[in-house]
């Protein structure tokens, strides 16, 4: 066979080749095309997904303008914006403990906005200059599997000693207080109800022994906990209820009689916002009673922050609080993670 | 355009990005903040250090130890199902890396199908679950290395041997073991250096257990510390530069693109031989086991029945742009790097010093843990984020600058590895084109058309490829590259699997492979014309 004619008899086959691979590329850029909106806001979300995308969905069908959310941990979504490319990159932070929103506020990456909504919001979930405002509140808290607990013969935790039994080793979730704000929050807590760095260094050392995972969400302990690959986790108990009312039902919200940490989850415009203006009528939805019960119509409740919406009775209600106060927690934070890196990790 | 200008310029096509990609690193650790970071990982984080390689040096000796065992039963055994064990052998390569840590978990994890209820106090998290999984991942680079070791044995001396009374065993022991050490020792340096690198697996099933990248990646991505994290950076280069040079010269050269055809068997195995088949069917069977896992997670839905609504929201809904986003850079990346291949190719072989000069730059190029070269990209992108914002040049082009970046990335990175086989054959074509351009007066042109591509184009192909996997499912090099505007699959499922929703990241394995099987059949349509040609050829001489 000659070369032409060889090369005649691999035309077609050639063609289809070539053929299927321009197929795909033209899919990939006109999936890419349509999914690139007219005007739209880029959202840092660090809640729950399910929830950020009916916060994304709920704000779009009020204004017409989309959003592209990102999930992010806190500590993830606060050092993403720390860098000068980060800033640029989103223009809403919504979710995640206020702490973080203080030394964001204080590194200049939030701009000061005052919403009209914001008027129901007790004084203590809000900056007073305006910079971020609690938008839910969140109660640390133990999720854990029944079933698990059955076969390994133990009650649901009620203290937080009780996370040391040796019953338990490597069948306690918990989140990376580097990256999670819950994982922080956790940490926050030991400092706060033992008094010392040192007393609350050497309580989550002895806790690392059972520890399965470091999770960088803090969601993601209720997911584990939930799938019974550990028995206890320590998370939001948002979290937990989300799972239970996806199904899981062998799940049992449990908080420690020695006292619990909280959070504002919060939300905030940034200061390097693509579109301020949009940014601040997401704002002001993630404030109004629409917003706050977003939740309510997805998986689970979170605590308002809005005075006149009725909390959820699981959330929190039996929980003894200790003291916290955002601007404390934030102060700590550099000390308390440096800490937790180098003798922990 | 002089030929010498044509060269530094398809040089700097390569040279260029990766020399940016560097000097961020080095500029990072070039000030007393990064000297006292490195001083400060050196004297605290030595047991990081040795559990590192504590891992690496467990999935290099299990992975080097599996590859050879299956390359050695379907090279030397008449084995039944030859077909499918070499394809389960293959399949590791179009997943993500952290697909069987992932399956491994669904079935020994504490709930897992198996031992959750045959042995409940079964532990896969932690070391052991870290190397199984590193070896799963890892195994099928030493396969193909070792199978084309196997493939340049002198069959007609170990027929001779066996001719002449000498057992299977006295012939795998005298004959075949010396001469596989070379290859042997480079796949295990290339898997050590490959496991040094790795993000994904330790974050998936490490359970706590540290290792240097996954330190770095913490060091940047939660704390923003980037001068910790160049230090890690700086401690993951080293070794893995000093490795991957030796693994060049213990045998590198004979390393081959990927092989869609299995080994020829060569006799009935004898007792030991059918107690390698065993085990290789063993461990294909695990390979096929965690395969099935993965399906069956992609296709369920909570209820426990059957459901392809998660792999369609990926191809057609609320989850598409992570996967299109994907595809589209792997689909431009690949080609990208098959030209500039070619293209370097065609420069270096006009002379085999020049040649050797290419082959000993692109290794150098390619020893850089995909790792380092992610962050070494950060840095880059970070640096111009600020110079366009100071600037005030529009923030809109900060998507592309990301696209650029991981563009970049792939290239520094496959560019060398699609061209070093190619370097490789293009020894054999130097006389050649030195006799038909002096003797003959050849043009550059006709010489490139008529010689040089014919005489590469399987390499570049293969290579091309191999490319198009591993930018379309790689995580490591990119994780610290995505931003809100530009998400990547993989690194998506990555978080999917840290919240537990395997399901979700079950179905994103499905479609990735998905679509490195439909390019592979592309490269198949493709590659039998040609090699209907060569044999027609052949036949005709």
């Amino acid at each position: 066979m000659s070369a032409l004619a060889s090369r005649r008899s691999a035309l077609p086959r050639r063609l289809l080749a070539a053929g299927l691979y321009v197929a795909m590329l033209a899919w990939g850029v006109t999936a890419l095309a349509n999914t690139s909106g007219h005007r739209s806001i880029s959202v840092l979300c660090s809640s729950i997904e399910d929830l950020c995308r009916s916060w994304a969905d709920g704000f779009t069908r009020q204004s017409g303008i989309d959003v592209v959310m990102v999930r992010l941990s806190t500590g993830e979504a606060l050092a993403r914006l720390s860098r000068p490319e980060g800033r640029r990159e989103f223009d809403v932070w919504h979710g995640g403990p206020a702490d973080a929103y203080v030394t964001a506020a204080e590194r200049g990456l939030l701009a000061a906005y005052h919403s009209p909504e914001a008027g129901a919001v007790a004084p203590r979930y809000k900056d007073s200059e305006g910079r971020w405002t609690g938008v839910y509140v969140g109660v640390l808290g133990f999720c854990s599997n029944q079933l698990v607990l059955d076969r390994l013969g133990l009650a649901a935790p009620t203290s937080w000693d009780d996370l040391l039994a040796p019953e338990l080793r490597h069948q306690v979730s918990v989140p990376n207080p580097l990256s999670s704000g819950t994982g922080y929050t956790m940490v926050w807590t030991q400092r706060a109800r033992l008094g010392t760095d040192a007393r609350a260094l050497d309580y989550l050392k002895r806790l690392d022994a059972n520890v399965l995972q470091y999770t960088n969400s803090g969601l993601a302990p209720a997911g584990i906990v939930a799938r019974g690959e550990a028995a206890v986790s320590v998370t939001f108990s948002q979290h937990c209820l989300r799972a239970i009312d996806q199904g899981t039902s062998q799940l049992v919200v449990t908080y420690p009689r020695e006292g619990t940490g909280f959070e504002i989850g919060s939300v905030a415009v940034l200061a390097d916002a693509r579109d301020p203006e949009a940014a601040r009528r997401y704002v002001d939805y993630a404030i109004s009673a629409e917003g706050q019960l977003t939740g309510a119509g997805a998986w689970a409740a979170q605590l308002p922050t809005r005075s006149g919406i009725d909390p959820d009775p699981r959330l929190g209600a039996r929980a003894d609080i200790l003291d916290y106060t955002p601007q404390d927690a934030a102060a700590a934070r550099q000390r308390l993670t440096d800490l937790v890196s180098s003798e922990l990790r | 355009m002089t030929p010498r200008l044509i060269r530094w310029s398809i040089w700097a096509l390569l040279a260029v990005p990766a020399v940016v990609l560097v000097l961020g690193l080095l500029g990072t650790l070039a000030t007393p903040a990064g000297v006292q970071a490195l001083g400060s990982v050196l004297n605290t984080q030595s047991g990081l250090i040795g559990s590192t390689l504590a891992y690496c040096l467990a999935t290099a000796i299990a992975g080097t130890g599996l590859g050879w065992l299956l390359a050695h039963v379907l090279a030397m055994y008449r084995t039944p199902g030859r077909r499918v064990l070499h394809a389960l052998c293959l399949a590791p390569l179009v997943l993500p890396s952290f697909t069987f840590a992932m399956a491994l978990i669904v079935l020994f994890g504490h709930s897992g199908l198996v031992t959750g209820r045959l042995a409940p106090g079964f532990e896969v998290y932690g070391f052991g679950g870290l190397v199984v999984a590193g070896t799963m991942a890892r195994f099928p680079l030493a396969y193909l290395n070792l199978s084309w070791a196997y493939r340049r044995l002198d069959t007609a001396l170990l027929e001779a041997a066996g001719e002449l009374g000498a057992s299977p065993g006295r012939v795998t022991r005298r004959l075949v073991v010396p001469r596989l050490g070379p290859p042997l020792l480079s796949s295990f340096l290339l898997l050590f250096g490959d496991a040094m690198a790795d993000v994904a697996i330790p974050l998936v099933i490490g359970g706590g257990y540290p290792t240097l990248a996954t330190r770095m990646y913490e060091a940047i991505a939660s704390e923003g510390d980037l001068t910790a994290a160049t230090a890690y950076a700086l401690l993951l280069t080293v070794p893995a530069v000093v490795l991957w040079l030796l693994a060049s010269r213990l045998g590198r050269e004979q390393s081959n693109p990927i092989g869609t055809a299995a080994p020829r068997p060569a006799r009935a195995p004898a007792v030991a031989g059918r107690l390698l088949q065993v085990l290789a069917w063993a461990s294909a069977g695990l390979v096929l086991a965690l395969l099935l896992a993965v399906l069956a997670g992609a296709l369920s839905d909570p209820d426990g029945g059957l459901s392809t609504a998660q792999v369609w929201s990926l191809l057609h809904g609320p989850d598409t742009r992570p996967f299109a986003m994907s595809l589209v850079l792997a689909l431009v990346a690949a080609p990208l790097a098959m030209a500039l291949a070619f293209a370097l190719t065609r420069a270096a072989s006009d002379e085999l010093g020049r040649l050797r000069r290419a082959r000993r730059t692109l290794q150098a190029l390619a020893a850089l843990p995909p790792t380092v070269l992610g962050l070494g990209a950060f840095l880059a992108l970070s640096a111009t984020g600020t110079w366009l914002r100071d600037a005030g040049l529009e923030p809109r082009i900060v998507p592309w600058l990301a696209i650029g970046a991981i563009l970049a990335v792939h290239l520094v990175r496959f560019t060398p590895r699609v061209a070093l086989p190619a370097l490789r054959s293009a020894d054999a074509l130097v006389p050649l084109l030195r006799d038909q351009a002096v003797l003959l007066g050849a043009r550059p042109r006709d010489l490139t058309r008529s010689l040089v591509w014919p005489g590469v184009r399987t390499e570049i192909a293969g290579g091309g490829l191999a490319t198009f996997a591993d930018t379309l499912t790689a995580v490591s090099s990119v994780i610290l590259l995505t931003n809100a505007q530009v998400p990547l699959l993989p690194v998506r499922m990555l978080a999917d699997i840290d919240a537990g929703r395997l399901p979700a990241a079950s179905a994103a394995t499905l479609v990735l492979s998905g679509a490195v099987l439909i390019v592979t059949g592309v490269h198949r349509l493709w590659r039998s014309d040609l090699v209907r040609r060569r044999l027609t050829t052949v036949v005709a001489r």
